[in-house]
């Protein structure tokens, strides 16, 4: 039911298997213009090796798990939809080992992505901002809740946490911040997590998104989105 | 980013190591790179979260961006001098200048 395709982009070597490999194959040629091999390596660009256990689905949308080395290390492992029809992407599982961790291994892997993204035409960027840091850490990298029913449900929640937090923080900041969490803009969240004003030992935003989860999104065609996350991942200075 | 997912490709997996020539059981042998990652893969929120105080990085958003939020929510120039205040992060300019690299060979 899937295709298999590994490869070292040291030893120029390839393996490629799978019932699907065709499907998978001609889902690349459509979608991005290049065939299931050239997609792997433009995965795997600046990275030693991968290996990929591809799916087509319903011809329109590529589930992709792939294994990222460097140096022979097993550095990381994700899994991703892509849907081009949609024009969407979404980010399922992200997980990174020790000798990938610090330097710029994540952000060229995210790089990597983003370059294929834009190949197969896809202009948002979905995902489930959670875990411990989650929440913080793609609002930051300039994603918004999807719809703005999430944002208020998500704001409801900071609003409560915010009254635990407000004797650290000054009668004038803790107003300022109920007058963001009050909007019905999503945006209000990028607000929130731009402050800067410490509260527990870090900065007020960063402490009230801590732990949070929600379902977040990121609009490519959105200007200000884009630039935050080109910044972010080092594509833009 | 909640949904576990199980090891995805072990045979290919191990396809870029160099061919392991068979060991005898014994107990300095060390287990490969690869099986000894695994139990500590970490999501990729905490390592994004661990770069951002890196001094480049400091401060979630550039000042133009917070602008344009305060503009776009109304804050007064107060409020904005409440929640964003410049002094609460070391401009990269001004944080720790890098360590010397140590000495590759001895001094004399």
């Amino acid at each position: 039911m899937t295709a298999f395709i590994a490869l070292n982009n040291r030893r120029g070597t390839r393996f490629l298997d799978g019932t699907t490999l065709a499907a998978v194959d001609a889902w690349c040629t459509k979608h991005l213009g290049r065939d299931a091999l050239q997609f792997c390596q433009m995965f795997t660009v600046r990275f030693s090796a991968g290996s990929f256990v591809l799916k087509a689905i319903s011809g329109d949308r590529l589930l992709v798990r792939a294994r990222v080395y460097q140096a022979a290390v097993h550095i990381a492992t994700l899994a991703l939809r892509l849907d081009p029809s949609q024009r969407r992407a979404h980010l399922s599982w992200f997980v990174v080992a020790p000798t990938g961790r610090g330097g710029a291994t994540t952000r060229q892997l995210l790089q990597n992505i983003l370059l294929i993204e834009r190949d197969c035409g896809i202009g948002r960027m979905t995902l489930q901002a959670a875990l411990t840091h989650g929440a913080y850490v793609w609002a930051v990298h300039g994603f918004l809740p999807t719809t703005s029913a999430a944002w208020t449900a998500l704001a409801g929640r900071l609003a409560t946490k915010l009254a635990t937090l407000a004797p650290s923080c000054t009668t004038a900041q803790v107003a300022a911040i109920q007058q963001l969490l009050k909007s019905p803009d999503r945006q209000a969240l990028r607000a929130i997590a731009a402050t800067r004003v410490p509260a527990g030992g870090m900065a007020l935003g960063k402490q009230l998104l801590m732990g949070e989860s929600w379902n977040g999104e990121l609009d490519l065609s959105d200007e200000p989105s884009a630039l935050i996350y080109l910044r972010r991942i080092g594509l833009i200075p | 980013m909640t949904n576990k997912l199980g090891p995805t490709f072990d045979v290919i997996a191990a396809a870029d190591a160099e061919p392991r020539r068979a060991v005898r059981g014994s107990s300095k042998a060390k287990p490969s790179p690869r099986l000894r990652n695994d139990w500590r893969l970490v999501p990729v929120e905490e390592v994004l979260f661990a770069e951002m105080d890196h001094p480049a990085l400091a401060g979630p958003f550039a000042d133009t961006e917070i602008e344009r939020l305060a503009a776009a929510f109304g804050l007064t120039t107060d409020e904005i001098a409440e929640l964003y205040p410049r002094d609460a992060l070391t401009p990269a300019a001004a944080a720790e200048p890098p360590r010397p690299r140590a000495r590759s060979t001895r001094a004399r």
